[in-house]
C-alpha cells in the first residue's frame, strides 16, 4: 500500500511536469517543440527539452536557456536546474513537431489542404503506419468545419493505442477565427497482433508439409480444402 | 394567419458561395414571395433579388422606422428562452433568421446583432443546436404546415466524403427521408471546392465566374 505523501509526490511531479510542458508548448511552436522530460537528481532536477530546431531553444550564447532556468526555478520552483536541448530523433513520426509545423504552414497562410496532403506523405515516407490529420476552424473564411485527411491504418482504441499511437493538438488564431489542428501518428512498431503475413513456400518444402499429411490419411480433407479454396 | 415571410439578415461581411447556396436553398423552400434579405449591401442586390425581396437597410432599422411594427416580428435566436411554437404564427408573420456562417461553438451572433437590439420583439428558440440558414427556414416552415415539431427528424453532424478524407459539418440538419437536408450544389461545393454550373449559370448569368 503506498502512502498518501508518495502519492502527492508524484502527482506533484506529474503537474509540474504538465505545466512545464505547456508553458514550452506555448512559447516555442517556432522552434518545433516536441517534448519535455523532467528528471530529479540528487542535486537537483535535469529537463531535458526535445525540439526541432534545438539553436531557437539555446539563444545565442545560451541566453534562452538562461531566462528558462531562472523561469524553471522562480515560477515552477525547481531547485537547481541543469537543462539539455536535445534534437528529436525523428521529427516526422513526432505528431506534435507535426502539428507544429501544420500551424506554421497555416499561418504563413499556404493553402490548408496542401498542407495536410504533403505532411501525410512526409509521415508516410517517414515509415509511419497510418496518420491522420484533422484541421478545423473557418476554413475559407466560410462556416466552420472539420476536415479530416487520413492514410494508411489508424488505431484509436485498444491497449495499443497507448505504445503505437502519438497524438497532437495545437491551436492557431488567424484571421477568421481559432484553427484547431490535430495529428494521430501511427508509429511503425513490432508485428502488431492484427498483422497477417502469408508465409512463401518453396515447392520442396511444400512437399515435405504434404507428405506426412498423406501418411496420416488427411489428404482427402486436404483436397478438399484447396478445392473450397479455389 | 398567413403564410409566414422568412427575413434573412445578412451579418456576413461578403457573400460567399456556401452563403449564396445556403440563401437559394431557403427561397427554393420559402418561395421568392415569402423570403425577404435585410442588411444586403448595395452591390449583391441584383445577385439576391432573384431569390427574395431585397433591402439594404437592416431589420432593425425597418423595426425602428415602424415600416415593420414590432409585434409582428419574431427573432429565431438560439439563446431565447422560450420555444418556437405554432401559436406564435397566429401573433407574428416576420420570422428573422440571422444570416451568418456560423463558427463552432457558435458565439451567439444573433443575440448581439438583432436580440439585444431589438428588445421590443420576441424571440423564440428552434432547439439548443445550431442550425445552417435553410435548415432554420425549413424548421418555421414545417411548424407551420404541420402544426408541431414532432414528426420532423433532424441530423447532428454531417459527413461529406472528400479525396483522401472527409469534412465533418457541425450543425443540425432536418433529416427527410433519413438523410440530412443539405442545401442543392452545397456537397458539390464541398467536393470541388466550386459552384456547380447550373448555379453559377443561375446566379452569375454565365457572365461572372465563382469567385
Amino acid at each position: 500500500m503506498v502512502g498518501s505523501r508518495v502519492k502527492q509526490y508524484f502527482i506533484n511531479l506529474g503537474i509540474k511536469k504538465t505545466m512545464i510542458d505547456q508553458f514550452l508548448g506555448n512559447y516555442f511552436v517556432d522552434a518545433g517543440y516536441a517534448g519535455v522530460e523532467l528528471y530529479k537528481t540528487p542535486t537537483g532536477h535535469r529537463v531535458v527539452i526535445y525540439a526541432e530546431y534545438p539553436g531557437r531553444l539555446i539563444g545565442r550564447g545560451g541566453s534562452v536557456i538562461r531566462k528558462l532556468t531562472t523561469i524553471f526555478q522562480t515560477r515552477f520552483g525547481l531547485e537547481n536546474v541543469n537543462i539539455t536541448v536535445s534534437p528529436v530523433p525523428d521529427p516526422d513520426l513526432n505528431a506534435r513537431v507535426v502539428a507544429y509545423r501544420i500551424v506554421r504552414a497555416l499561418e504563413k497562410e499556404i493553402p490548408y489542404r496542401r498542407v495536410m496532403m504533403a505532411m501525410l506523405k512526409r509521415i508516410m515516407d517517414a515509415g509511419a503506419l497510418g496518420a491522420e490529420i484533422v484541421i478545423s476552424g473557418k476554413l475559407r473564411g466560410e462556416r466552420a468545419t472539420y476536415e479530416k485527411m487520413r492514410t494508411g491504418k489508424i488505431y484509436k482504441a485498444g491497449d495499443l493505442v497507448d505504445y503505437i499511437v502519438d497524438r497532437a493538438v495545437a491551436k492557431t488564431l488567424l484571421k477568421p477565427g481559432i484553427f484547431g489542428v490535430e495529428v494521430i501518428i501511427v508509429k511503425p512498431s513490432i508485428p502488431l497482433p492484427d498483422q497477417v503475413e502469408i508465409k512463401a513456400l518453396k515447392p520442396e518444402e511444400l512437399q515435405s508439409l504434404l507428405q506426412p499429411a498423406k501418411e496420416s490419411g488427411v489428404e482427402a480433407t486436404g483436397e478438399g480444402g484447396a478445392s473450397e479454396g479455389k | 394567419m398567413g403564410k409566414p415571410v422568412i427575413v434573412i439578415e445578412h451579418l456576413e461581411e461578403g457573400l460567399s458561395p456556401w452563403l449564396v447556396l445556403e440563401y437559394r436553398h431557403a427561397s427554393m423552400l420559402a418561395g421568392r414571395d415569402n423570403l425577404v434579405f435585410t442588411n444586403v449591401p448595395a452591390k449583391y442586390n441584383n445577385i439576391l433579388a432573384r431569390y427574395g425581396r431585397v433591402f439594404n437597410e437592416s431589420i432593425v432599422d425597418l423595426v425602428k422606422k415602424k415600416v415593420i411594427p414590432p409585434g409582428d416580428v419574431v427573432i429565431l435566436d438560439p439563446k431565447a428562452s422560450r420555444r418556437l411554437e405554432y401559436s406564435d404564427f397566429e401573433r407574428a408573420r416576420y420570422f428573422v433568421i440571422g444570416g451568418i456562417l456560423g463558427d463552432h461553438p457558435p458565439r451567439g451572433r444573433t443575440f448581439e446583432y438583432l436580440t439585444s437590439r431589438l428588445p421590443e420583439c420576441e424571440s423564440r428558440s428552434i432547439g439548443d443546436k445550431q442550425f445552417s440558414i435553410d435548415g432554420a427556414a425549413y424548421y418555421v416552415l414545417y411548424l407551420y404546415s404541420n402544426g408541431d415539431d414532432k414528426g420532423l427528424n433532424f441530423i447532428d453532424g454531417v459527413d461529406i466524403e472528400i479525396e483522401g478524407g472527409s469534412v465533418h459539418l457541425p450543425y443540425r440538419y432536418p433529416a427527410v427521408e433519413g438523410r440530412p437536408l443539405l442545401a442543392p450544389g452545397l456537397e458539390y461545393y464541398i467536393k470541388y471546392r466550386r459552384l456547380p454550373p447550373e448555379v453559377v449559370e443561375e446566379v452569375y448569368g454565365g457572365r461572372l465566374r465563382e469567385k
